[in-house]
């Protein structure tokens, strides 16, 4: 199969993805002097750049994570307009992740490229549905690509989350959840679900939230756990508690009343991983695309190519050729899973 | 059938013995006869079944997926009950759920059966969600 062509001016390089016509990096794994970012997730937005260039939401992101300095100059760029830079014409299209979260749609010499970041097709209320752009080369993350990730609609993941708090009214629900995203997407879930009382947060996901609210994402009511509170354990009996994955197992938690553990994860699909984890009740949500939504998302945008960024690249590598794709691993470094 | 698999299911992520005991009771006060008799005979290794499993489901697998992808999610998930599980396609409409009883009779060790080994393993995973098919 012939070239696309697209591979002489976008190409991988030990620094990250690189368009050479535009003299710029996407999501660099090092310091460089101008990167676009697709979303705020510490693996894509990483500190020490001279000029970024993401959208508003996300820019607010990473000065909240890394520090107001974390780039010598901050370029807003909403989706849905468009920029020329160098010899590239540039917007960025929502990609479903999480707040702010873009894919990169590149043109340059009659080609399109667009490169996704991570991206999902299920709905999710905290953040700008994922928008299709048709393309000759289409970069895709892979995650969850193995056909045995089918996630499920998350209504019913938050609907036995809250049965479970039905039937163990005296016990805290403790919920592993990662900071940016998940954390707020869980919150938004619970509330379209009818559940108003207040939500109480570990410490480390305060001040992401708090920028999900100021940004116009309504939560509710959220607290922060009293440090106080130690050894007054009825203090939570019955509530809802938030925090990080690693606090659900640590001294941290022997403050709640006979917790139930859980943890909102894509991972949450396999039992060994809920084995690994421990939790009591593990829920299935995921802002990444599971297996069927790769598929048909890569289908629907018509591209002839494929680049597979970071996850079971090989799974989807294969299953594309066998749909006659021409597909590639373009094996960056520094991307990771973590982040689910 | 689908109640006994999320016994199972919550009883494997249930870390307190009273917890699991709490499970216990509730199903065992609960479900119907003669279900409950063959829930106790599966839980006690009592309940033999005389299918070959490993071949029958390696078998079933074949029709429905392609063979590398079967061996990537094998390795991936680390079990072949569970893997064969969560890649059987979704029903487009689910039937309800076979009661244990059902399933148990159609086992060949109920009796003599002329249909092929993986018949009632494929009849009773495509009316099931998937803990119930694992």
């Amino acid at each position: 199969m012939a070239a696309s062509g697209v591979e002489r001016w976008l190409y991988p390089t030990e620094k990250g993805l690189y368009c050479e016509p535009g003299d710029f990096f996407i999501d660099p794994s090092r310091a460089v002097p101008r990167a676009i970012i697709t979303h705020g997730h510490g693996d894509h937005a990483r500190p020490g750049h001279a000029a970024v260039l993401a959208t508003p939401e996300t820019i607010e992101i990473m000065k909240v994570r890394m520090g107001p300095d974390c780039a010598r100059s901050f370029n807003a760029f909403a989706p849905g307009t468009a920029q020329r830079i160098g010899d590239v014409d540039v917007r960025l299209a929502p990609a479903g992740h999480i707040l702010g979260s873009a894919q990169v749609v590149l043109e340059h010499d009659g080609q399109r490229a667009v490169v996704s970041g991570d991206y999902k097709r299920q709905p999710d209320p905290t953040c700008q549905p994922f928008e299709l752009v048709p393309c000759d080369v289409f970069v895709t993350e892979a995650t969850f690509a193995l056909p045995v990730f089918r996630h499920e609609p998350p209504d019913s993941e938050v609907k036995r989350l809250l049965d479970s708090m039905r039937l163990n009214p005296e016990r805290t629900h403790l919920v592993g959840v990662y900071g940016l995203g998940k954390c707020q997407r869980l919150i938004k879930l619970c509330r379209q679900a009818g559940y108003d009382a207040p939500i109480y947060l570990h410490g480390a996901l305060a001040e992401l939230t708090g920028l999900y609210q100021r940004l116009g994402v309504g939560l509710g009511e959220v607290r922060p756990i009293d440090p106080a509170s130690r050894g007054k354990r009825d203090d939570y009996a019955g509530a809802l508690v938030l925090c990080p994955p690693s606090a659900v197992d640590d001294r941290w938690s022997r403050r709640f009343n006979d917790p139930v553990s859980a943890f909102a994860s894509g991972w949450m699909r396999i039992r060994g991983r809920i084995r690994q984890t421990g939790v009591e009740l593990p829920l299935v949500i995921s802002d990444h695309a599971d297996w069927p939504e790769l598929l048909d998302t890569i289908v629907a945008t018509g591209a002839g190519e494929v680049w597979v960024t970071h996850g079971r690249e090989d799974a989807l590598v294969y299953q594309l050729s066998l749909m006659g794709r021409k597909a590639r691993a373009l094996a960056l470094v520094g991307y990771e899973d973590e982040d689910e | 059938m689908e109640r006994f698999a999320n016994v199972l299911d919550r009883l494997t992520t249930t870390p307190s013995r009273n917890g699991k005991l709490a499970l216990l009771v509730e199903y065992f006060r609960s479900a119907p006869d003669p279900d409950r008799g063959y829930a106790l005979g599966a839980l006690t290794d009592g309940l033999i079944a005389s299918l070959p499993l490993r071949r029958a489901l390696s078998e079933l697998m074949e029709q429905r997926i392609d063979p590398v992808l079967y061996e990537m999610s094998r390795d991936y998930v680390g079990d072949t009950a569970e893997t064969v599980s969560l890649l059987w396609p979704e029903p487009a409409m689910r039937k309800p759920p076979s009661s244990l009883e059902e399933v148990v009779g159609r086992s060949p060790s109920a009796g003599a059966t002329r249909s092929p080994p993986s018949w009632p393993v494929s009849s009773t995973a495509s009316t099931c969600a998937d803990a119930g098919r694992f």
